[in-house]
């Protein structure tokens, strides 16, 4: 086995507890969402006029694409449990990206690392694909604890394809914040701490997301979130991953790395 | 073994070394001192490949450090000032990692920690200043290395520790090891050491045997007159490090001994005293005034500290 293979089982084994947390959490707060189903279905029709006295803006703006929407199964968990799988799986995925290179830095242990017969795109791919696999894992978990959580709460049927297509784009958004997150282990030239750099970026892409669909003039300030790129619309009978949207995620997270990749090589390890 | 060509690091605009030259040969137990911030670390640093030269060349081996810096890592050991390990894995898991990481059987370390009374069963961030130390070691000699690169190796460890690390590397000397030995630390360097380079400012001043050193023309003078010297008539080329007291003048000389006792001769001189200097002497007089005056700048300060 080479030098980098050793390198990235023992990334796997590092950020393992991490990874098991943050999965966690998200996989509960999907099943505590999960348990309003019942009473959503419910209360549907009742619920959807109630929401649709409110601005559309306001509902784009908490997800809610229309107020029928929101009070399906799918649809529910897009808008509420959407969320928290979206902003806490960015907060992971660009912490988890941006700690991996600093962090060898910030705990003196880059001369022991890069003491070691690897390259650095030996060492910034072991790390980098151990990140991936962690960012994999968590979207395959979120999908079985959403699917397995919805069918059983839900009194009726659910479209499994749509979810899973829906998190495919999780997957796609959280797969760029952590090349984001990675970008940014590069290029900061000490070791801190990212994690609050990663919980900025995070939110701040939803936010802006957010704000952007409140009003057609704020509207184009929405591209500058990924948050942006994700389609909600699950009750579509169309839904699918567009081509244009994965472009984005796909060229967006191979710039991202390949320039993390670039800078890496060249920077200056100061401990 | 170890060829550098004007060898240059910048951080920023601070200067890290500058136009570094220095050459090792294999084989040699040779020293680099200097004191903090003369670029010590920053030499190493990059002839490991943590630092980009901002000009001029280094070999290890024969290989240039920037391109074959992962060739040139395979052969080397390093023990750095001070080092981290990854919390929670233990001496031993992290020896096996890095004996993976070379290809090599962990048995080789697990006798250094041995000879150095290392207990590799306990945790590494729950290890002392000087445990760590001693695992910084074997993780450097784990792969027996054919090259030997310390920085400040001994700081932390205790005399005892420091003798049996000794003799580790005088062990792998007659295996045939080179050693670069970095110190601001003249007594050790000399200990462990035939050859020195002397470090200032970023730059080689010296590379010399320890005893021609010792042995090179320059006297420590004290010279006593009847008043105040006369400290510009003093200041002949050769002279250094003056120190004017009431009566009595103190200073370096290194040049032919005749100039000296002829600059003496044309003053009135009641006493005078031409001593052979100390190793410490000659050290300090390389360093001048740099040792005390803080010239270690910002970038390079940090590099040394490390």
């Amino acid at each position: 086995m080479s030098p980098a293979w050793h390198l990235f089982t023992h990334e796997l084994r590092r950020n393992r507890r991490q990874a098991i947390a943050w999965s966690g959490i998200v996989a509960g707060l999907t099943v505590l969402y999960s348990l309003f189903l019942p009473s959503i279905a419910e209360s549907g029709d009742t619920f959807a006029g109630m929401l649709e006295a409110y601005p559309e803006g306001l509902l784009k703006a908490l997800n809610i694409e229309d107020a029928a929407m929101f009070v399906t199964p799918l649809g529910f968990h897009v808008t509420e449990s959407g969320i928290v799988i979206t902003i806490l799986g960015g907060i992971f995925a660009a912490s988890l990206g941006a700690n991996l290179l600093l962090k060898e830095e910030r705990d003196r242990t880059a001369e022991f690392l890069l003491a070691q017969p690897l390259s650095r795109l030996q060492v910034w791919a072991g790390k980098a694909a151990a990140a991936y696999v962690y960012v994999v894992a968590f979207n395959a978990v979120t999908f079985a604890v959403s699917a397995a959580a919805i069918t059983s709460f839900s009194p009726d049927p659910v479209d499994l394809r749509a979810l899973f297509i829906y998190d495919v784009y999780v997957l796609l958004l959280t797969a760029l914040l952590a090349a984001l997150g990675l970008l940014l282990s590069a290029a900061v030239r000490r070791g801190r701490s990212m994690t609050g750099v990663a919980v900025a970026i995070a939110l701040g892409g939803f936010f802006v997301d957010a704000i952007s669909k409140t009003t057609e003039q704020a509207r184009p300030i929405g591209y500058l979130s990924p948050y942006r790129f994700l389609d909600l619309s699950v009750l579509d009978p169309d839904y699918g991953i567009t081509l244009g949207r994965l472009a984005y995620f796909l060229l967006g997270t191979a710039v991202l790395l390949t320039a993390s990749a670039i800078r890496y090589r060249r920077k200056d390890i100061v401990v | 073994m170890i060829e550098t060509k004007g060898l240059t690091k910048y951080y920023g605009r601070t200067r890290g070394i500058d136009g570094l030259d220095l050459s090792v040969e294999a084989g040699e137990l040779f020293g680099f001192i200097g004191p903090n911030g003369a670029g010590k670390s920053t030499t190493i640093r990059t002839l490991l490949g943590l630092l980009r030269p901002t000009r001029g060349s280094a070999t290890v081996f024969g290989l240039d450090v920037t391109g074959r810096g992962t060739d040139i890592r395979r052969r080397l050991g390093y023990i750095p000032a001070e080092i981290g390990f990854y919390g929670g894995m233990t001496g031993e898991a992290i020896l096996r990692l890095a004996s993976r990481m070379h290809g090599v059987d962990p048995e080789r370390g697990r006798e250094v920690a041995g000879r150095l009374d290392l207990d590799l069963r306990r945790k590494a961030d729950e290890l002392s200043t000087g445990n760590r130390k001693k695992l910084a070691i074997v993780l450097a000699l784990q792969h027996s290395p054919e090259l030997v690169i310390l920085d400040e190796p001994s700081a932390g460890l205790d005399p005892l520790m420091q003798g049996v690390l000794f003799d580790l590397l005088r062990q792998e000397h007659r295996r045939g090891a080179t050693v670069f030995f970095s110190s601001h630390v003249l007594d050790e360097v000399q200990r462990m050491c035939r050859r020195v380079a002397i470090v200032r400012n970023g730059r080689i001043v010296e590379v010399a045997e320890i005893e021609t050193l010792r042995q090179r023309h320059l006297k420590r003078v004290r010279a006593v007159f009847p008043g105040e010297p006369p400290a510009r008539a003093l200041a002949i080329d050769g002279v250094a490090n003056l120190t004017v007291e009431a009566d009595s003048a103190r200073f370096d000389f290194t040049g032919p001994p005749r100039v000296l006792l002829t600059m003496l001769a044309k003053r009135r001189v009641v006493d005078v005293s031409i001593e052979d200097p100390t190793l410490d002497d000659v050290f300090l007089h390389y360093y001048g005034s740099d040792a005390e005056d803080g010239d270690a700048e910002a970038g390079d300060a940090k590099e040394d500290s490390a």
